[in-house]
C-alpha cells in the first residue's frame, strides 16, 4: 500500500489562506503544544470564513482528506453569533492528526447559517442543538426539531443567549412558580417527544423600544 | 393473509438501562425493527450554561459530574483545553500521572460494561465475576487519588496530589494479578457459545456507515477503523508511549472486523488488557519532579486563568470515544467565556441509529447497552399496536423470556 501523504497543519493553514484570501473573518492561526518527556508536538488550527463561503470551506476541508467531525461549538459573541465545527483530519493515523476547527458568523438580525449536512451527514444532530440553544437557523438541516430541550423551555427563550433571549428569567423563576411548564414533573407527564419545527428566528427589538 | 401494518414501539423515558432517561421510538414490522428515532434531553442540566457562570476552577468540579464513570476524562481534557487556552504548560510527572488514573479509569469502565453486556443477555454470573474483579481496579483508584467515583485528580498546571511509593507498589500488585486472569477473562467472554450467538452479527455499523458517520470509541474500532485519540493527536504521555503500543481492533486478534457487537466485545476486552499494560509502561517510566506547575491557586486563578485570552479544543480518549471540549477564555473577565462538551455517545447518536436496523426486540437491550457501558438494567417497555391503538406493557420477565427464547433459537 503506497504510504499515505499526511498535509501539516502549515500546509492546511497555507490552502486555506490562499483559496479564501479577502473572505476570511480573520487571520487564521495555529497553536501547537508540546507534551511529555519527548516533547510530541500535537498542532490544533482555526478558520473563520464569511457566511457565503463557508460550505465551500467544509468541502476544502473533506477535499484534502474525509475528516472525522467531533461537534460543533456556538457563542454569542454581542452582535453577532459564532459557530465553530471542530473536526480532526487524519484520525486514523498515527500522529499525524490535526484538530482543524472552522466556523463562521451571522449577525443577530439575520441569524441564518448554512447547514453542513450536504457535506458531513455526521452534522445532524448537533447542528439540532445548535438551534434551540442559540435561536438560529441551519438552512438546509436534514432534520429540524429539536434535540436537547423539552417543551418546558419555550420557544423565543435560547440558553446560551446572553442578550435578552437568554434563559435568566426562566433560571431565576425555576423554583418559584410549581404550577408553571418549568416544573419537571408537569414537562414530563404531557410530554410531546417529538415538538414540531425548529425554533423561529427572533426579531430584533427596535432600537431604544420599551421594556 | 394481509401483512400488519408497522407499528410504533416507545423505549423510555425513564429507563434504566441507559445512564440518562433517553427516549428511542422504533418503528416495527413483527418483531424486526424497520427504523429508529432517537430523542434525548430528559436529563439535559445545563452544565454549559453553568460552566459559563462560573471561573475555571469551579468548573473543573463541574466537569467530574457531567459522567459518573469517565469522570476523570472529563476532568482531563477540560484541564487541558483551559491549558491550551491560557497557555500553562503542566509537568512532565504530571503528564505521566494524568495518563495513568485515564488508563486505570478505562479499566473500570470497560469491566462495568463487559458485567451489564453480561447480564443484558441473561448471562448474570458474568456479571458477578467482572464486577468482583472491578472493585480491584478501584481500589487502586482510592490508593493513588483519594476517591472511587469522583477523584477530583487534576488541576491546570499538573495533578493535585502525588504518587507515593508505597502506592505504586500496592497498584504493581493489583495489576499483576489482573494479568493472570487475562486468559479467564478472554475465555469466557469469547469462547461461550451463548455469547456468540447473542452478539454476533446483531446491532452491526459497517465500515463505511462507521466512517461517514464519524462513529468514535470502541464501536468504531468494532468495525475495523483505527480511529483512536491517544494515538492520531498524543496529548501528555500518550505522545512517549505511542510507539509502544497499537489501536486495538478486532482483526490483530484473530477475528473479523465486522463492527457488530461481538467485535465491540473484542475491542473492549483486549483494550482493558491493554490499559493495564499501559498503566505498567507508565509507572516504569515515570519521571520524577514536580506534580504541577504553578501550586499556588489564587496566583493560578487572578494571573494566569483571569488574564488569560485565547481558545482551544482538547480531545481525549475517554472509555467509551472521543471526548472534546471547546474552551475560550476572555481577559479581565473569571468566567468562561465560552464551552462545548461532547461526550462519546453524543458523537454516536448517528450511528446508534443505523444500528438497530433489522434488529429483533429481544435484541434492542444489548444494542442500547452495546454503546453505552453506564447501565442498568432493562425496565419495561410499552408496545402500542398501530391499528387499534391498544397498549400493552411488557415488563422486564417477558423481555427476558424473548431474549431467552431468541438465545434458542425461539423454541
Amino acid at each position: 500500500m503506497a504510504k499515505k501523504k499526511y498535509l501539516t497543519a502549515d500546509e492546511v493553514l497555507a490552502s486555506y489562506n490562499k483559496r479564501f484570501k479577502g473572505d476570511l473573518i480573520e487571520e487564521p492561526y495555529k497553536k501547537s503544544f508540546v507534551n511529555g518527556v519527548k516533547k510530541t508536538r500535537f498542532e490544533q488550527i482555526f478558520v473563520r470564513v464569511k457566511r457565503e463561503r463557508f460550505i465551500e470551506a467544509a468541502r476544502h476541508l473533506a477535499s484534502i482528506d474525509w475528516p472525522h467531525h467531533t461537534v460543533a461549538s456556538g457563542s454569542d459573541i454581542g452582535d453577532e453569533i459564532e459557530i465553530l465545527y471542530h473536526f480532526e483530519l487524519y484520525p486514523e493515523s498515527h500522529g499525524h492528526g490535526v484538530t482543524v476547527t472552522i466556523g463562521t458568523r451571522a449577525p443577530k438580525s439575520d441569524p441564518h447559517f448554512p447547514s453542513l449536512s450536504d457535506v458531513f451527514p455526521a452534522v445532524t444532530p448537533t447542528e439540532r442543538e445548535k438551534q434551540e440553544f442559540l435561536g438560529v437557523a441551519l438552512d438546509g438541516i436534514k432534520d429540524n426539531r429539536r434535540l436537547f430541550l423539552t417543551h418546558a423551555v419555550p420557544v423565543g427563550i435560547y440558553p446560551w443567549r446572553k442578550d435578552e433571549f437568554g434563559p435568566e428569567d426562566l433560571v431565576r423563576k425555576v423554583h418559584e412558580d410549581e404550577s408553571g411548564g418549568s416544573d419537571g414533573l408537569t414537562a414530563i407527564a404531557d410530554y410531546n417527544p417529538f415538538p414540531p419545527g425548529g425554533p423561529p428566528i427572533p426579531k430584533k427589538k427596535t432600537e431604544g423600544g420599551d421594556a | 393473509m394481509a401483512k400488519a401494518p408497522p407499528y410504533p414501539l416507545m423505549i423510555g423515558p425513564i429507563h434504566p438501562a441507559l445512564k440518562e432517561p433517553t427516549m428511542f421510538k422504533f418503528t416495527l414490522e413483527g418483531e424486526r425493527v424497520l427504523d429508529a428515532d432517537l430523542q434525548p434531553g430528559f436529563n439535559h442540566r445545563g452544565i454549559e450554561y453553568l460552566g459559563m457562570k462560573r471561573n475555571p476552577l469551579q468548573v473543573l468540579h463541574l466537569t467530574e459530574r457531567v459522567c459518573g464513570i469517565c469522570s476523570a476524562a472529563h476532568q482531563f481534557v477540560f484541564t487541558r483545553a483551559v491549558e491550551h487556552a491560557a497557555v500553562i504548560q503542566p509537568t512532565e510527572r504530571a503528564d505521566y500521572l494524568r495518563v495513568l488514573i485515564a488508563e486505570l479509569e478505562r479499566i473500570h469502565s470497560h469491566l462495568l460494561w463487559a458485567g451489564v453486556a453480561g447480564h443484558e443477555l441473561g448471562f448474570d454470573s458474568v456479571l458477578y465475576y467482572t464486577w468482583k474483579i472491578r472493585e480491584d481496579v478501584q481500589d487502586i483508584l482510592e490508593i493513588l487519588t483519594g476517591n472511587r467515583v469522583n477523584h477530583s485528580y487534576y488541576i491546570f498546571g499538573g495533578v493535585r496530589r502525588d504518587v507515593s511509593d508505597e502506592g505504586i507498589a500496592k497498584a504493581r500488585k493489583i495489576l499483576q494479578g489482573y494479568k493472570k486472569l487475562e486468559d479467564t477473562v478472554l475465555n469466557i467472554f469469547l469462547s461461550d457459545p451463548t455469547i456468540a450467538h447473542r452478539t454476533r452479527d446483531v446491532g452491526t455499523l459497517t465500515y463505511d456507515n462507521a466512517i461517514k458517520l464519524c462513529a468514535c470509541g470502541p464501536l468504531t474500532r468494532g468495525a475495523g477503523v483505527k480511529k483512536d485519540v491517544r494515538f492520531s493527536w498524543p496529548c501528555a504521555a500518550y505522545g512517549d508511549m505511542k510507539n509502544d503500543f497499537k489501536v486495538v481492533i478486532p482483526s490483530d486478534y484473530g477475528y473479523p472486523n465486522k463492527g457488530d457487537i461481538f467485535s465491540q466485545v473484542v475491542v473492549r476486552l483486549h483494550e482493558t488488557f491493554e490499559a493495564i499494560r499501559m498503566c505498567d509502561w507508565v509507572l516504569d517510566n515515570l519521571p520524577k519532579g514536580p506534580i504541577t506547575s504553578e501550586p499556588n491557586l489564587s496566583a493560578l486563578l487572578m494571573a494566569k486563568l483571569r488574564m488569560a485570552e485565547g481558545e482551544a479544543v482538547a480531545r481525549v480518549e475517554a472509555p467509551r470515544g472521543e471526548d472534546i471540549h471547546y474552551v475560550r477564555l476572555k481577559k479581565g473577565k473569571m468566567e468562561i467565556d465560552s464551552w462545548k462538551v461532547r461526550v462519546p455517545t453524543y458523537g454516536n447518536i448517528m450511528s446508534w441509529i443505523t444500528m438497530f436496523k433489522d434488529a429483533q426486540i429481544a435484541d434492542i437491550p444489548i444494542i442500547i447497552a452495546s454503546i453505552d457501558p453506564c447501565i442498568g438494567c432493562m425496565d419495561r417497555v410499552t408496545v402500542v399496536d398501530g391499528d387499534s391503538g391498544k397498549e400493552k406493557v411488557l415488563g422486564m420477565d417477558e423481555i427476558k423470556r424473548l431474549a431467552d427464547r431468541r438465545a434458542r433459537g425461539w423454541k
